[in-house]
């Protein structure tokens, strides 16, 4: 059985220079110990291990809801980084790096030891050692429509409340302090805060946005992008009257192309929302599609545009 | 078109929208007016009043151009009543008198409220008090008729506005005027304390002060219990769980003389008293029964919890989830070579989608669950199946078109076989997804596992050697005393048991669309129909990609006969796998064969070593990737025995040899007897042609010349052809003649060379008696009968 890699200062400092917890997007490693591994699985919840698009890059999520969101914020146009390191020591904006141009203009935190000093809150170590804690952001969104880089950076807290939480409270449970510094955190970083869970959002939503990632990805100025361009200037005008079986027959016949690659084409419409689909109804394929998919999306955009710092 | 209707609810979705709280619509007005009257939902609380705000006009084209628009910031919702706005007046008085009253307060303030304006609000012009100059002076009027004086007019006004808008917020309802009584102090709820309740201690009664005891908090309570839940346990007693407790949370650190830090407990006053600790600790929950509490850690999850949803909640497609999980196949099996040697129980993974619980795959096999097996459990479910069948036996029996290929996106598993960084790699390269259910709760990936139970009492139990997944009973014979089916055997009946699981009628309902297109209400027709319509889970990589990232490496070399498999289980020291041989003729294949082949090649047999990927459980095909061109080349299996790929897996086939070792030991031993029993014979047959030799010789007088052995070689040869063989072959007696007919002829023979095979031989054994048969050639006789003569010991 694999054991917890021993945290040592020099292993951290090791980190550190890797550029664990620093990149952007493909480049984006969470911290080692919080990553899913052999030897931490979890007592509550249904760990994830999976990928969001337009990466590659699989996400480390330790329950399931925390993948569904950050599946659905992805869906949205956010990029997500999950685990998000909150350094016990000074340290830049978390969207430092992303452009070198606004670089010097992002606020610095002061560390977490100094926000849990300035709460009165403990900050604690790493079991056995005299080592400060690093905490963890369950997810960091750079909301890709907002300018403003510290507003555009939306932490977020996934705390689903399983009913033993309720039943047995356990004053050990620190989840109200942990709150409390995340968003003293946000509010010196000057970036939002949220606090969410999927089930605050239909279930048909994230379900169907799980099935159709698988079609997330399609390289541009490809064969399948060029079909899907030819077949919305042919058919798009028509295609909300009608059901996304039928489209699938459509492709299939007029393109001569394979069902499968007809279906791949047909479902990362859907994701795209290139014809407008309401996905938080259950989709049913031999039924025209409801609309709202798009004002399903801007709405969602706005309401993680519209959090304040 | 989203118009605002009265009566419904508005809700701000952005900043900057027109309202930035939920309104509720009371009146409309289109046209040149343009008004939308809307008012707040929720009341204002200030020093422990609440109070509703009154109502607002906005702009109605606004309002549907910010509802409207592809960016809507605003949204309508239904109306929903405060849980005590819906009760009946005989439900309040039920509910909330008290003894010595004859009408519930709430109840008394609702009437009293409501009869504030009811005269407003029933009256047929009530719209008109969305005027606010005419609601102005109406109230005015009201308060006027029911002030009983003057000085009472401003109080009753300021009541019928706050009644008016609570009635309005709350949906124009009479019920809305009901007070906040559900949240006042009931049942249940925690009672402020200002001392320590109870009998006073004895410093107290003593007239100490400030030594009377921990007034207790709600916190103080969660630590109590908290600590009786987890330090009173078996061998400690309530005493010291007590003590933990203190040093636990009631302690501080105070670092001594000496520099050290050490916790010091708070002062007695200060922590709770053991009465205190005796008393709260067990009071987990005032919801919780005792059979609740004493369940162990994880049972009321297990067993009572109740249950939100479904494993298979949020599945929309196929393929979008599989559920993945390993258990032993019931089934005692015995040795392939040898029905008589048993070798225990197999593992079976299952791979199962999460929709409709189709199996499109599953690995059987000797080897312990792990990242490796659980690989080729899913390679098997994203695998063709024809060649697979027909290995088994099974495609005339099975249908091809009953599999069904899915190539899962995301895989549900318990923290064993697939959390391991091996699988990772390989499903990170396929752009496949893992999910973990929680430590020690199997139940939460009941997909797979009621997929093992289906299997278990379809196929395993009804076969011979089950142990039908219990402990064998008194009485009952054991399982390997009935075992009689191979690995192979089972991995047929595992393939028919599969098959049937998905292909038998459900006693279910089938969802309207699946009705009407008539499907049957089968796994695999409902899998089939789901894809059809094209909510399947899709990926765009072929088998050749697929193989290649998940199939197991084995070491290889070329041999110029093929390519022949290194044992992985024998270290450096090279040994091949047995009867197994691939050959393709690609032309790199070709190249390389040529080169290990060529006698003229300079480089260590190493040197020919490649790495290959291989089946371990169909033997029939592995690949070679071509490091220049990337390519994934098949190799086909030549072997002498083909009936290998039906009866036997990879593994079966190095154990055979394994099996084999103690028996080639005496094999050889027997090999070395009989090459002993051949030459010993070949001696005493070239030493008796030696002694016949010596006799023609000494018979002849001297030693024949060269010249006069090469001479007549040919006439000697006819003459020997002609005289004592038939088509070349010498002529054989019957061995059931016993005794000779005629004596044997003695003449001494000519000295011709040419002749001194036969009559030489004759000359010199005439005084021996034979029992040659009767022939009709007489120099034939004779000397068969001499030869015959001579063998005998």
């Amino acid at each position: 059985m694999a054991r917890a890699p021993k945290i040592t200062m020099p292993r951290i400092a090791e980190w550190l220079r890797e550029g664990v917890g620093q990149g952007h997007g493909e480049d984006y490693r969470p911290l080692p110990f919080l990553e899913i591994r052999r030897w931490n699985p979890s007592a509550i919840s249904n760990q994830v291990w999976d990928w969001l698009p337009p990466f590659i890059r699989h996400g480390h999520f330790w329950c399931r809801s925390e993948w569904y969101l950050a599946l659905l914020f992805t869906w949205v146009g956010a990029r997500v980084r999950e685990q998000y390191p909150l350094w016990p020591w000074r340290h830049p904006h978390p969207a430092y790096g992303m452009d070198q141009d606004i670089d010097a203009t992002l606020p610095w935190s002061s560390g977490i030891i100094q926000i849990c000093r300035d709460a009165g809150i403990d900050h604690g170590f790493f079991v056995g050692t005299r080592i400060p804690y690093i905490w963890s952001l369950d997810l960091l969104l750079a909301l890709t429509w907002v300018q403003e880089p510290t507003s555009g950076t939306l932490l977020v807290s996934v705390k689903p409340q399983p009913i033993e939480r309720h039943l047995m409270p356990d004053p050990i449970d620190r989840h109200l302090e942990k709150l409390e510094i995340e968003r003293r955190y946000a509010v010196e970083i000057r970036s939002p805060y949220l606090i969410a869970t999927a089930t605050q959002f239909p279930g048909p939503l994230l379900g169907q946005l799980e099935w159709l990632k698988s079609a997330s990805l399609m390289p541009q100025g490809g064969t399948h992008d060029a079909i899907l361009q030819s077949f919305l200037d042919k058919y798009r005008p028509d295609l909300a009257d009608r059901p996304p079986a039928e489209w699938i027959d459509l492709l299939e016949s007029d393109f001569c192309i394979e069902r499968s690659v007809a279906t791949y084409v047909i479902q990362h419409c859907l994701w795209k929302q290139y014809i407008d689909c309401d996905l938080s109804k259950h989709l049913d394929m031999e039924q025209p599609p409801h609309p709202g998919g798009m004002a399903l999306r801007n709405t969602l955009r706005n309401y993680l545009a519209s959090r304040q710092p | 078109m989203s118009i605002p209707m009265i009566g419904k609810v508005i809700k701000p979705l952005a900043s900057d929208a027109l309202i930035s709280e939920p309104h509720l619509v009371l009146h409309v007005t289109s046209g040149s007016a343009n008004t939308l009257v809307m008012i707040p939902m929720e009341p204002r609380r200030s020093k422990e009043r609440v109070y509703f705000v009154g109502y607002s006009y906005f702009p109605l084209d606004e309002a549907i151009h910010q509802l409207e628009s592809d960016n809507p910031k605003l949204t309508i919702l239904d109306f929903k009543p405060r849980p005590i706005a819906t009760l009946t007046d005989r439900e309040l008085q039920l509910r909330y008198r008290r003894k010595g009253q004859r009408i519930a307060i709430p109840l008394r303030k609702r009437s009293r409220r409501y009869g504030l304006i009811k005269r407003l609000v029933e009256d047929p012009s009530a719209m008109l008090l969305f005027d606010k100059e005419i609601l102005r002076v109406k109230i005015a009027q009201r308060a006027k008729e029911r002030a009983p004086t003057d000085d009472d007019i401003p109080r009753l006004e300021e009541a019928i506005y706050r009644s008016l808008n609570q009635y309005w917020a709350g949906g124009s309802d009479r019920k809305a005027l009901t007070p906040y009584s559900d949240r006042s102090g009931a049942k249940g709820k925690r009672r402020k304390l200002n001392k320590k309740p109870g009998a006073k201690n004895r410093p107290t009664k003593a007239g100490i002060e400030g030594v009377e005891g921990l007034v207790r908090s709600e916190r103080d309570d969660l630590i109590i219990r908290f600590c009786w839940r987890n330090y009173v346990i078996p061998h400690t007693t309530v005493a010291s769980a007590l003590r933990s407790m203190w040093t636990d949370f009631y302690s501080i650190i105070v670092v001594g003389t000496d520099g050290k830090a050490r916790s010091e407990w708070l002062p007695i006053s200060q922590r709770p008293t053991r009465t205190q600790f005796e008393r709260i600790g067990p009071q987990q929950d005032q919801n919780l029964e005792a059979w609740r509490i004493h369940l162990p850690k994880k049972g009321y999850e297990h067993l009572y919890r109740p249950l939100l949803g479904k494993a298979t909640d949020n599945i929309f497609a196929v393929g979008q989830r599989g559920a993945m999980d390993s258990t032993p196949a019931d089934v005692e099996l015995v040795s392939c070579d040898s029905r008589l040697a048993r070798i225990g129980l197999s593992h079976r993974i299952l791979v199962r989608d999460s929709l409709y619980g189709y199996i499109p795959g599953f690995y059987s096999g000797l080897e312990r669950p792990s990242g490796h097996t659980a690989l080729l459990a899913f390679l098997h479910a994203m695998s063709p199946k024809k060649e697979w069948l027909e290995d088994l036996d099974l495609a005339d029996e099975i249908p091809l078109e009953a599999w069904i290929e899915i190539a899962f996106r995301q895989v549900h598993a318990d923290n064993t076989d697939l959390r391991t960084e091996a699988v990772k790699a390989a499903l990170k390269r396929i752009n496949v997804g893992l999910s973990f259910v929680p430590t020690y709760r199997s139940d939460l990936n009941a997909v797979a596992e009621t997929g093992h139970h289906i299997i278990h009492r379809l196929g395993d139990h009804h076969l011979s050697g089950s142990n039908y997944g219990r402990r064998t009973q008194r009485g009952e014979q054991r399982a390997e005393f009935r075992a009689r089916h191979t690995l192979r055997s089972l991995e047929r009946e595992t393939a028919r048991a599969v098959y049937t699981h998905n292909t038998i009628e459900l006693d279910i309902e089938l969802p309207l669309p699946m009705q009407d297109a008539g499907v049957r209400k089968t796994r695999l027709d409902m899998t089939r129909w789901v894809m059809d319509q094209g909510k399947v889970a899709v990926h765009l990589l072929d088998m050749s990609t697929l193989r290649a990232e998940i199939l197991p490496d084995i070491r290889g070399t070329f041999h110029r006969d093929g390519i022949r498999f290194l044992r992985p289980d024998t270290g450096d020291k090279r040994v091949f796998v047995p009867r197994l041989l691939y050959k393709s003729n690609h032309p790199a294949i070709l190249a390389r064969m040529a080169a290990a082949g060529s006698p003229h090649r300079k480089q260590k047999p190493e040197a020919f070593d490649a790495i290959f990927k291989y089946h371990p459980y169909a033997a029939r095909h592995a690949w070679f990737r071509d490091p220049h061109t990337l390519e994934l080349i098949e190799l086909d299996l030549s072997t002498d025995d083909p009936s290998l790929v039906h009866r036997a897996t990879y593994y079966d086939v190095i154990d055979m040899k394994d099996r084999a070792g103690p028996e080639r030991y005496f094999q050889e031993d027997r090999q070395q007897h009989a090459l002993g029993k051949l030459e010993e014979g070949q001696e005493r047959a070239n030493r008796l042609a030696e002694e016949d030799y010596q006799s023609a010789l000494a018979a002849y007088g001297k030693e024949p010349t060269k010249s006069e052995i090469r001479a007549n070689k040919s006439s000697n040869r006819a003459r020997e052809h002609e005289n004592h063989c038939l088509d070349g072959m010498p002529i054989r007696a019957p061995e059931s003649s016993s005794a000779p007919s005629e004596p044997l002829d003695t003449d001494p023979a000519p000295i011709n060379v040419e002749q001194q095979s036969m009559e030489g031989v004759d000359t010199a054994n005439e005084n021996h008696s034979t029992s040659a048969p009767k022939a009709d050639d007489s120099i034939y006789r004779k000397a068969l009968a001499h030869r015959r003569h001579r063998e005998t010991p």
